[in-house]
């Protein structure tokens, strides 16, 4: 082998995959307006603390808003919560809700970026997603700080 | 060119691929990866998890370019072993925590498959 063709190969490799991860990184397509809150449950601490009484981080920002986006709901939830019909609606890659401890979150935009998988993600889209979490995450309170930044409402009861 | 040296490359480049996106991901995005900083390791260095996912990612990409340009190779990748052997060993007997550890094999693999002393680009064989 010519001495400086795996020099070449190896720069070109450093190169391509900085320039794919920024590409990735900066790829992020602009998120979907949040569901109208006003109809929501009044929870005025709802972003600050949830039901499982973790500060709320955001995932992408951990200061800012969460941006759930799938689509808005098609219908709003009603004041008693979301029902479990409504969560069932949203099943799939293109809008993926699932209910955990009591409350709704949007996970669509998680999907690609969750370092375990799509599928684990996938697998809880339109259902209640409890046992996986918390058999996996729920002793992490830093998985469930950056679960509540998803979180668009609380389950009908 | 001997099949054996390769195979050397191609591990080489492999794990060199994985450790720069890794590395790389943490620098651009490394917001998401914070939630991943155990608590010893918050505690040992007294850092901000923010930060070590920075300095962690800049190692990997440090590391991972020596390997992708054949320099310094076996302590790079022994280096990088160790670093995966303890992420293993914190995450544990998940399908994930498998996973590493064959790539923390891998890892080791290359550190000895490394020659010793680097003639330039002459490996293996």
């Amino acid at each position: 082998m010519k001495p400086h063709l795996p020099l070449g190969i190896g720069a070109l490799l450093i190169i391509g995959i900085g320039a794919f991860v920024f590409m990735q990184n900066n790829d992020i397509p602009a998120p979907a307006p949040l569901p109208d809150t006003s109809t929501l449950p009044a929870e005025s601490g709802a972003q600050t603390t949830d039901s499982t009484g973790s500060a709320a981080i955001p995932p992408s920002t951990e200061a800012g808003q969460p941006t759930p986006s799938s689509p808005s709901p098609s219908s709003a939830p009603t004041p008693s919560g979301i029902t479990a019909s409504e969560v069932a609606t949203h099943a799939s890659r293109e809008s993926c809700w699932s209910t955990i401890n009591g409350n709704v979150y949007d996970l669509t935009s998680w999907i690609p970026k969750h370092p375990g998988g799509e599928g684990a993600i996938l697998g809880i889209c339109g259902k209640d997603g409890s046992g996986k979490f918390n058999g996996k995450h729920g002793n992490d309170a830093k998985k469930v700080a950056l679960l509540s930044g998803f979180k668009i409402g609380v389950a009908a009861k | 060119m001997p099949l054996q040296t390769i195979g050397y490359h191609i591990l080489r480049f492999g794990i060199a691929a994985m450790f720069l996106w890794f590395g790389f991901s943490q620098l651009f995005n490394g917001i998401e990866w914070v939630s991943w900083v155990p608590e010893w390791a918050v505690n040992m260095l007294s850092l901000p998890p923010a930060m070590i996912v920075l300095l962690n990612g800049a190692l990997e990409v440090v590391l991972g370019s020596l390997l992708a340009l054949g320099l310094f190779v076996r302590p790079a990748a022994l280096l990088l072993g160790i670093h995966l052997l303890i992420i293993t060993v914190e995450i544990g007997a998940t399908a994930i925590g498998v996973r590493d550890f064959g790539l923390t094999c891998a890892t080791f693999a290359l550190a000895l498959l490394a020659p010793a002393k680097e003639k330039k680009n002459t490996v293996v064989s």
